[in-house]
């Protein structure tokens, strides 16, 4: 079969599909660190997030139903980010409804660029949040994800995430300007 | 500054944690079965990570005994090499270096003729060779003006012998690397 409609042609991984055992060792270094990262930020543990990474990979080396329809990278975040959500869903023994998290902002509205804004400190404010907010933030401010897309991955409407996603950042902003964690 | 911005401008910083080195192992052993030969051409490159562990005692040992002779004679042809070593050692050590030495040549050559169809891992692998090498060469120019000559013939036997398994190891990837190319060669026909 050849793939020459293949927009997202990937000579790693194509040669992971020939069999080439190296390969498969450069495409998890490859991706391994970010994803890591990118299952830290939604199950805030190290351990769940290495269980998330291992999974993930063993998911995504059987490259058969990988058709280069989208990049590797997408694919594997998108699985990672995938079962984090399975298993903060299955710690909590009970489905995240997103759309039930009170909104506990009654404070002020913080205007994000009077803060004085600092990687640490913002990493420790994300790591206090409720599971449904660390959740939505990361997706669209870390990930890049517009709300339709968080919606299909988190099963709820666009508009329900936009409203969680400014919950979530004013949750967030309050935290940093009490000075952090 | 906006935050969203703030993250993306400091994306490295944001993402430095790694994860632990136990990973990929566990990820390798839930693989099914086609990947585990790709396993054990895995663990033949960790093997590699212990013949440099063994090059650190050996080149501590040369560090040790410090005795740098700058103009040692570096020409390695098996014979006269044998010839060298007899007159310094005794004909048992002599014979046992000429051994290895006339391996490891066999299996260089062997290696070399890899070299077109697998330029960068024989590029990778010559290193490695060439590490263990220069901490024989080390041990060599030692040899003469040393009076414990046994202990610095005992290192350099044994460094051969790292070299000649290093080479076999080798070879062994490049076969399983080649074979593993033929059957995917067949199933695509």
């Amino acid at each position: 079969m050849e793939l020459t409609a293949s927009v997202y042609y990937d000579e790693l991984v194509a040669r992971c599909k020939q069999g080439d055992a190296l390969s498969y060792e450069r495409l998890y270094k490859q991706y391994a660190k970010a994803m890591f990262n990118t299952s830290l930020r939604i199950v805030n543990n190290v351990a769940d997030a290495e269980d998330v990474l291992q999974e993930s990979f063993v998911a995504a080396f059987k490259l058969d139903r990988f058709d280069y329809s989208s990049t590797f990278g997408a694919w594997i975040k998108r699985i990672v980010i995938n079962k984090s959500i399975d298993l903060l869903r299955r710690k909590k023994l009970q489905v995240i409804h997103i759309d039930e998290i009170p909104n506990d902002i009654t404070e002020e509205i913080i205007d994000e660029e009077n803060l004085q804004l600092k990687v640490e400190e913002i990493k420790k404010a994300m790591g206090i949040l409720p599971d449904g907010y660390r959740t939505v933030l990361s997706l669209s401010l870390f990930e890049g994800y517009d709300y339709e897309e968080i919606g299909e991955i988190l099963n709820i409407t666009g508009s329900t995430v936009r409203t969680q996603y400014h919950r979530a950042k004013q949750k967030l902003l309050h935290t940093l300007q009490k000075g952090g964690v | 500054m906006n935050l969203k911005q703030f993250i993306h401008e400091n994306n490295a910083a944001f993402n430095s944690e790694e994860p632990g080195s136990h990973v990929f192992n566990k990820i390798q052993e839930q693989l099914p079965e086609t990947f585990y030969k790709k396993k054990s051409v895995w663990r033949q490159f960790r093997w590699a990570a212990m013949v440099a562990g063994i090059l650190l005692v050996s080149a501590s040992f040369y560090f040790f005994l410090g005795k740098n002779k700058k103009s040692g004679a570096t020409n390695d042809q098996p014979v006269a090499y044998e010839r060298e070593i007899n007159e310094i050692a005794g004909p048992a050590y002599a014979k046992q270096i000429y051994h290895f030495k006339e391996l490891i040549g066999l299996k260089q050559s062997e290696l070399k003729q890899l070299e077109k169809e697998y330029p960068q891992l024989y590029q990778q692998f010559i290193g490695d060779i060439g590490q263990l090498d220069s901490s024989y060469q080390s041990l060599k120019i030692n040899l003469a003006k040393n009076p414990n000559r046994e202990m610095l013939l005992e290192a350099m036997i044994r460094n051969l012998q790292l070299q000649s398994d290093l080479l076999n190891r080798q070879l062994l990837i490049i076969k399983e690397i080649k074979q593993k190319s033929i059957t995917h060669e067949k199933s695509t026909i």
